[in-house]
């Protein structure tokens, strides 16, 4: 571990990338937010220009 | 489940490339530069159509974003745009699904007869604006028109907000974008530190020292302007910081800012030519056909599409490794899958300077951050 890291109090993880791909590739919908996600969410993180 | 079914399941976001043309020739874009003499330019009626049909048949979401991008999407006639959202509407009213419609542009060519259709199927419009006159037209070019147009937006209450990409030409003069945007009378904007990238890939990528003092003085027009005036992403990642959220939060979350972002499980961009790809980024600079998903007028293969997708998304061993432990991992964006292909180093730049902030942070008054974060986003 290098000092500009530390060990987090918190036991909250990252998820981590197989994570991410066993939900992408699960059978069952997504449990992500279903809902109006409209325009200005989305581009309040949008990466373009 | 047939393959076409299965991959268009979670689809709640589809971004269509009106065209690849622009009117400007923005010095950080992150597309490659247009080939002028390319043909078939615009986006045919009957792609969008063909997606709506297939988004109808197969995504189980409830609620469908339609978003137009480009290029500079107002190179298009309106009546396209009428007829498109004509369609959908037709389509998924008959499936019972909602809908919403969004646009990203220069906004130079807006006029009245686009405010007649936004106005007609409830288009809301963002607008990239880079600071003041001087810095906006440093880069990009055609800020009075731009700004008038705006006024025509919010009187018409069709205005999303602003995007301003933060470069060489204004990385040191965030006050005076805070400054600009209060006069203008905007109430929130969005800041999007620009990767060397498409068209700005042989610029010299944002030192961490500089991205440090975009972060500083974000806060610090954040605190001074009192909510007044709201930066959203330096506050939602302050959030993030300090409510450490945790794996099921971020996997439910898929956004352009977290650790794994949309693109492609959530939501596809339909380029002219019918190709299909993760995210706009994606789909417009870097070696593209390494991300190609697939093409709207071939079948869709479950496996070829998730074996891209799943190689866009792969994490560094830096993740695994050091991320993990951190504390600046929450804060941090994690970089962008299809940015970081053409130039690691500006996300490297980052990770520096994500470390240096959280440190900034962490020795602020409690009472500023619980103040930043009570704003109204």
């Amino acid at each position: 571990m290098t000092e500009d890291t530390v060990q987090m109090a918190k036991v909250a993880e990252l998820p981590q990338w197989e994570e991410f791909v066993n939900m992408v590739e699960n059978e069952v919908s997504q449990k992500s937010t279903d809902g109006p996600i409209g325009y200005a969410v989305y581009h309040k993180y949008s990466k373009t220009c | 489940m047939p393959d076409k079914q299965f991959i268009l399941r979670n689809i709640d976001e589809v971004h269509f490339e009106v065209t690849a043309q622009c009117n400007l020739k923005c010095k950080y874009c992150y597309a490659e530069p247009y080939e002028a003499g390319s043909k078939d330019n615009f986006m045919r009626i009957d792609t969008v159509k063909k997606t709506i049909d297939l988004l109808s048949e197969y995504s189980q979401k409830q609620h469908i974003e339609i978003i137009f991008h480009g290029g500079e999407p107002l190179l298009q006639n309106p009546t396209w745009f009428d007829e498109c959202c004509n369609y959908v509407t037709e389509k998924f009213t008959l499936k019972n699904k909602n809908y919403s419609f969004g646009l990203q542009t220069n906004n130079i060519l807006l006029n009245t007869e686009f405010i007649e259709v936004f106005l007609k199927h409830n288009i809301n419009v963002g607008v990239s604006l880079d600071g003041t006159e001087k810095i906006h037209n440093q880069f990009r070019g055609g800020f009075n028109k731009t700004i008038k147009n705006i006024k025509l937006l919010e009187n018409s209450k069709l205005f999303s907000g602003v995007i301003s990409v933060i470069s060489h030409h204004n990385f040191d003069k965030i006050s005076e974008i805070f400054q600009e945007f209060y006069n203008q009378g905007f109430s929130h904007f969005s800041i999007n530190i620009a990767s060397a990238v498409g068209n700005g890939q042989f610029s010299e990528p944002l030192s961490a020292e500089q991205i440090f003092n975009i972060y500083e003085q974000d806060y610090i027009n954040l605190l001074k302007y009192d909510g007044k005036i709201v930066e959203f992403r330096l506050i939602e990642r302050i959030r993030r910081h300090f409510e450490a959220p945790d794996k099921e939060n971020i996997l439910t979350q898929l956004r352009c800012d977290n650790p794994f972002c949309h693109a492609g499980s959530n939501m596809i961009f339909i380029k002219v030519n019918e190709d299909l790809f993760p995210c706009g980024s994606a789909g417009s600079s870097g070696k593209i056909e390494n991300f190609k998903l697939g093409n709207l007028s071939e079948p869709l293969s479950k496996q070829d599409y998730y074996t891209v997708l799943k190689r866009f998304h792969q994490k560094t061993d830096k993740y695994i490794m050091e991320c993990q432990n951190c504390k600046a991992k929450y804060f941090c964006e994690h970089g962008c899958p299809a940015f970081d292909f053409t130039d690691p180093i500006t996300t490297e730049n980052k990770c520096i300077a994500n470390k240096q902030f959280v440190n900034f942070l962490n020795k602020e008054p409690k009472e500023n951050i619980n103040k930043l974060l009570s704003y109204k986003l």
